[in-house]
């Protein structure tokens, strides 16, 4: 439908051309000489507006954002109750039965006070005969010098 | 009428010292436009009233974000623009009743205003008028009251110029044959 821009638009319609330009409301007299004044009270009883410079315009949701994602991230990174500070690691050392055995300490008490399922060495049946025991620990590997100076 | 321009005028509104005698220029300057064109939408001067006094609140706390790139003259057709849709919706809501009904009261009204001057035929064209739907009624009432360019229509309704374009066409189409009828029927 190709449509023509005027006056050809009302091509179609003759009443409605000869019509054209009449004007059939009638505004009260003095309206439009009271008016302004009245909306201008009206504007000024509502919150009359400041005004903000452009670069508070910018600013302020800026600023409103930035506030907004601070406040996001302290959220997420900080717990709602600080838990307490967690005690320092006991360093423990890591004994070797060699250590024990150098510090003095009686293996076979240790393994009594540990129990039988917290296994720190074998416990080892030493034959009652000392060439059989020197054999042994010869071939466990076991500092020998220290063990002598403890029989 | 001052003889500032819109700039001149925006200028002023934006200096706190002449804001109040900018706004009053620009009531002074804009007024009786958009009165016509608000008048034609609801019939009833009181409701025109009302709905330019929302036009010209709004444009008072808008008119900061007004863009100087706009025409303040669009910009103010804008809201009055979409200030008489709502109110129609409004009246309508209010009324909870179809559309036959709500055309009936603004028939009405029109009968019983003392502020209509117009004959016969003119009675029967506002009543053609008041038959379209509110879109429609907008954009016949701009075109063919106010002989405004369908570029600026297009600016204030937010619809493209082909849409515009053929929305007239329908409206022109609906009111020739409502005339028509009516006066070959004698009524």
């Amino acid at each position: 439908m190709e449509l023509k821009d005027e006056p050809n638009e009302l091509g179609e319609a003759p009443i409605l051309r000869s019509l054209r330009g009449t004007d059939p409301f009638v505004v009260p007299e003095s309206f439009f000489d009271t008016f302004p004044h009245a909306v201008q009270q009206r504007a000024l009883a509502t919150a009359a507006p400041r005004s903000v410079s452009p670069w508070r315009r910018i600013l302020r949701p800026a600023l409103a954002m930035g506030a907004v994602a601070l406040i996001a991230i302290i959220g997420l990174r900080w717990p709602a109750s600080a838990p307490l500070e967690e005690p320092a690691p006991l360093a423990v050392q890591d004994w070797t039965p060699e250590d024990l055995v150098r510090s003095g300490v009686d293996i076979r008490s240790v393994q009594t006070l540990l129990g039988p399922e917290e296994s720190l060495m074998d416990v080892i049946e030493l034959p009652d005969d000392d060439h059989a025991v020197i054999a042994y620990l010869e071939n466990e590997d076991l500092p020998l010098d220290l063990l002598i100076e403890e029989l | 009428m001052s003889d500032l321009s819109d700039n001149e005028l925006l200028d002023l509104f934006r200096k706190e010292e002449s804001r109040n005698y900018a706004f009053n220029l620009l009531v002074r300057q804009y007024q009786q436009r958009l009165y016509a064109f608000i008048r034609r939408m609801v019939t009833d001067h009181d409701e025109a009233k009302d709905v330019l006094q929302n036009v010209f609140l709004k444009a008072w706390t808008g008119l900061d974000g007004f863009r100087a790139d706009a025409q303040l003259y669009s910009w103010l057709y804008r809201i009055a623009h979409n200030e008489s849709l709502n109110h129609l919706r409004k009246m309508r809501r209010g009324l909870f009743v179809s559309e036959e009904s709500v055309m009936e009261k603004l028939t009405t009204t029109l009968d019983n205003s003392e502020h209509f001057s117009g004959d016969a035929i003119q009675r029967k064209l506002q009543q053609a008028v008041m038959r379209l739907p509110d879109k429609q009624r907008a954009v016949f009432t701009m075109k063919y009251f106010e002989g405004m360019k369908y570029e600026t229509m297009s600016e204030v309704t937010g619809t493209s110029v082909g849409a515009l374009k053929s929305s007239y066409h329908i409206a022109v189409k609906k009111i020739e044959e409502f005339l028509t009828t009516d006066q070959t029927s004698g009524h």
